[in-house]
């Protein structure tokens, strides 16, 4: 009788046992810019990170990836020099579109893409 | 309450009456007899007996002596049980006139005695002060993985849902600093959310608890300043043995509906001079779905390990170390601003407790602890997320000690100790601007160092004549407040709400009687006068800016706030007829001075900071407010294995005279002033109803439970409640006990699917929907013991 329960006590304990914090994988990913342009975005460790890129051409694309954990926030925000160019701005989680804006000829407003990691 | 609720309320008390009678018989005879140690031939006090199936209870007196009156002829049952000696069950046979007296013997089983504290008057029979205890087994055979919410199962106690779990107790209409809840009669835990998302009782597992003591009314002041009612949570304690050995438990809860899982783990043991416990808990659950199919944000993961360990220098002597380290994780809450995202508490203790055993001094008490919580919220889960994510972190400590003197004097019984309590509260909220350029981030403090320290003395004397039971308690608190300047700035970093003026002091002095009289052998009644005076909390006197209450308003600490004081009035009638069954009626009034509430502040002193509210209210003292109700109970006698329970409660609060705001355009434009404006947050009238049968010796008991509460009428405007319609559920359970290792409770909870809300619930966030309760829940708990 005792091993019977005691192996009923094993099943219980295992039934607990769970993975707490599942980490994602995130890809900021910056397009369609002809000329270049000036990105900040906040990395692995929440750090905000300010950049100027350069393209030579629409094809070029501009993209950094790290993994973090569910909730973390993500920001990437971008602005471009030429009056004649766009920029497409997108977040990918685990290679899924999580968020994206672009922008045409304008050069004074920052085409912001951010939010949260989903839970 | 309309005539129709008035009307099934009657039925449902006809109903009750009129099954108890039908079952009657005659009676004619009593059994007699006393209880001995079989080795040392000893008479043993303070054994339980239960006769079966009548399922009467009575316990020895000092000479081991007990008696049960009237009972009428056939076969029965005894059931013979202390905590010292192993069970005993002896059958017996009455015939017709003849008196039964009985020598009975048990084996002892533990020879030493536990860790104990002063608190045994509350435990009285016919106590003055009105008592209600939730037992191991009531928590065992509860649905619900929330302590708070196997409480709402008595009269007159209700909870404040805000999400799937950590309810918050309401009693009497009184509620969060308004009740003291205290953990083994002196342990306390200060939450860690302004918005009370993790209430100090949300920080101890159900599956940790051996007993919930609920105290009613301003009356017991031993366990600390007490305003409204005591909320002691005994946890368990490990058995100790004569030679060593152990126990182990392991409880298993489903709950349909949500998904979820809940396990427990716990080993015990000891000897005569050590004893230990080791338990681990851990609950995870999904969203819930209403009766009307609507899916309720309510995931939460909580997991928790506890130790506790002791050993005995001296004879009578124990001292225990505890520790306990619990932990939440993403655990929804749809109707505050926030979700937890993290909880991370951490409990430590000692106690030592002495049995002189002496005609004079009788015993002595001392319990130190410390409770840290680290509380992480954000607001992600929310819509305006996508603009501005807030994340708060508060950090609450508290540290304490409860030292407690038992002497008797005469044929009375003085308690007479000290208390403290130091309370350290921080926190900030930092709000990132995700949409704007740069990822500007704006740092706004919730509390800043802020503290609070009691510390009181107490006494309580006690003593029982022929027919009366008499109680007197005192206490006088000194009470000091403190915390860096208020203050609040904008981005620029330029102050837009600056109070230099944050330190306080104040002396309270507490005290209640109270009486029983037995009338007759049948009838008693009881009287309790009292007066509760509680300082203001962390929240009242530092909170800066955040939306609190049930209504749209950031809201203002107020460091001039007074203490506020309840002298309330209580009286009882019981009436206890083995035949007739149990009735007790218990009626309360409370006369509230400088009752702590809140009022508008004009946008030109300072503006909120929470995006959807309307304005600012600061706390303020207001001159009285009352509340007065009444609980009915009653409890049929056990025939032919057959039993039903109902009572029926009521709760009206009145602030003579509040200020509504007018508001248009999401501000507040004008006020005016509401006469006999009801208190907010106080639940309508509200009855219960089980039946039960008990099966093959008590070992499969199902019963059924139903439900009834009114429609709350009686909202106050000036916190902008709203009408809450009535209605009733029902529910069914099945309590099954293979043998002493495995027991099974199964159940349904809210049968019919019913979609609901209590009148207490908070609303949605954003949205003027109040949260529903869950729809029918399919629950099993499996116990083992080894």
């Amino acid at each position: 009788m005792r091993k019977y329960f005691l192996f009923i006590l094993v099943i219980l304990l295992m039934s607990a046992c769970e993975k707490y914090d599942e980490e994602k994988q995130v890809s900021y990913i910056i397009s369609d810019c002809e000329s270049g342009f000036n990105v900040t975005y906040s990395d692995e460790n929440g750090t905000l990170i300010k950049k100027d890129i350069s393209t030579s051409s629409a094809e070029d694309k501009w993209s950094y990836s790290f993994d973090s954990k569910q909730g973390e926030i993500i920001y990437v925000s971008a602005i471009y020099k030429d009056i004649s160019s766009v920029i497409n701005v997108q977040i990918l989680v685990d290679e899924k579109l999580f968020k994206q804006a672009s922008s045409k000829y304008d050069t004074l407003n920052f085409v912001t893409v951010s939010g949260t990691i989903p839970y | 309450m309309s005539k129709k609720d008035y009307i099934r309320i009657f039925l449902l008390l006809l109903i009750s009456i009129s099954l108890s009678k039908s079952i009657q018989s005659q009676f004619i005879t009593n059994i007699k007899g006393k209880v001995l140690d079989i080795n040392s031939n000893n008479v043993i006090s303070d054994v339980n007996i239960i006769i079966s199936p009548d399922n009467i209870q009575t316990t020895t007196n000092q000479n081991g002596e007990f008696i049960f009156h009237d009972i009428k002829n056939g076969s029965y049952t005894l059931i013979f049980t202390h905590i010292s000696y192993f069970e005993k069950t002896e059958k017996i046979k009455i015939n017709e006139n003849e008196i039964l007296i009985l020598e009975v013997y048990l084996k002892r089983k533990i020879r030493y005695l536990q860790e104990f504290e002063i608190i045994k008057s509350t435990e009285k029979d016919n106590h003055p002060i009105k008592i209600e205890s939730i037992s191991k087994l009531e928590l065992l055979k509860s649905p619900n993985q929330d302590i708070a919410k196997t409480l709402q199962s008595k009269p007159n106690i209700s909870v404040i849902r805000k999400g799937g779990t950590n309810v918050d107790p309401v009693i009497r209409g009184f509620k969060s600093t308004q009740l003291n809840v205290t953990i083994d009669g002196g342990i306390k835990i200060e939450g860690g959310c302004p918005n009370r998302m993790d209430p100090a009782i949300s920080h101890i597992d159900i599956n940790d608890v051996e007993k919930i003591e609920i105290l009613k009314g301003p009356y017991a002041l031993k366990y600390g300043a007490n305003f409204g009612g005591v909320i002691n949570i005994k946890r368990k304690k490990p058995l100790r043995y004569s030679t060593f050995k152990t126990d182990v438990t392991a409880i298993k809860r489903f709950e349909s509906n949500w998904n979820g899982n809940k396990e427990h783990l716990s080993i015990s043991g000891g000897n005569k001079d050590f004893y230990f416990l080791l338990s681990g808990n851990r609950s995870k659950y999904g969203d819930y779905k209403t009766g009307n199919g609507e899916k309720i944000n309510s995931e939460l993961s909580k997991y928790n390990y506890s130790a506790m360990a002791g050993f005995t220098p001296f004879k009578d002597h124990n001292l225990t170390f505890s520790f306990d380290r619990s932990y939440g994780r993403n655990i929804s809450f749809p109707a505050l601003p926030m979700d937890e995202r993290t909880d991370d508490t951490k409990v430590y203790s000692f106690n030592y407790s002495g049995n002189f055993q002496n005609k004079t001094f009788n015993k002595v008490n001392l319990k130190i602890y410390h409770s840290e919580v680290d509380h992480l919220m954000d607001n992600k889960n929310r819509s305006f997320s996508d603009t501005v994510v807030a994340i708060s972190a508060i950090n609450a400590k508290n540290f304490g000690y409860r030292a407690a003197t038992e002497i008797n004097i005469g044929k009375g019984n003085l308690i007479f100790g000290t208390d403290f309590e130091n309370i350290k509260k921080d926190g900030d909220r930092n709000k990132f601007f995700i949409l704007q350029p740069n990822l500007p981030v704006k740092n706004e403090k919730l509390w800043d160092d802020a503290q609070i320290t009691n510390f009181g003395i107490f006494t309580e004397y006690s003593q029982k004549f022929k027919n009366t039971n008499l109680i007197f308690s005192m206490r006088l608190d000194q009470n000091t407040a403190s915390s860096n300047v208020l203050e609040l700035k904008n981005m620029m970093g330029i102050p837009m709400y600056y109070n230099p003026d944050v330190n306080s002091e104040f002396t309270n002095f507490s005290f209640s009687a109270g009486v029983n009289h037995d009338l007759s052998k049948e009838i008693s009644v009881g009287f309790a006068l009292g007066r509760g005076v509680r300082s203001p909390d962390m929240t009242e006197r530092y909170i800066i800016l955040l939306p609190i209450g049930y209504d749209d308003y950031d809201y203002l600490g107020n460091p001039e706030l007074k203490p506020e004081a309840n002298n309330e009035l209580d009286l009882e009638l019981k009436y206890k007829n083995k035949t007739r069954g149990n009735i007790i009626f218990s009626t309360f009034f409370s006369y509230v001075t400088d009752y702590i509430s809140a009022e508008s502040v004009p946008p030109s002193i300072i503006k909120p900071q929470t995006a959807w509210v309307v304005g600012v209210k600061e706390f303020i003292n207001i001159d009285h407010v009352y509340l007065y109700g009444f609980e009915f109970l009653y409890s049929s006698p056990q025939i032919n294995n057959f039993g039903i329970n109902f009572n029926a409660s009521i709760t009206k609060g009145i602030n003579p005279s509040a200020t509504k705001y007018i508001i248009e355009n999401n501000q507040v434009i004008d006020s005016e002033v509401v006469k006999n404006d009801p208190l907010q947050e106080i639940p309508p009238f509200e009855s219960n109803f089980s039946a039960y049968y008990k099966f093959f010796d008590n070992r499969i008991i199902p019963e059924i439970d139903i439900r009834f509460v009114a429609a709350q009428n009686d909202f106050s405007e000036a916190f902008e409640e709203q009408k809450t319609p009535g209605f009733i559920i029902a529910g069914f359970k099945c309590n099954f006990k293979y043998n002493d290792n495995l027991q099974i409770i199964t159940g349904v909870n809210n049968v019919f699917d019913k979609a609901y809300y209590e009148h207490l619930n908070r609303k949605i966030i954003g949205s003027s929907q109040a949260l529903f309760e869950p729809g029918r829940v399919v629950y099993i708990n499996l116990v083992l013991n080894i």
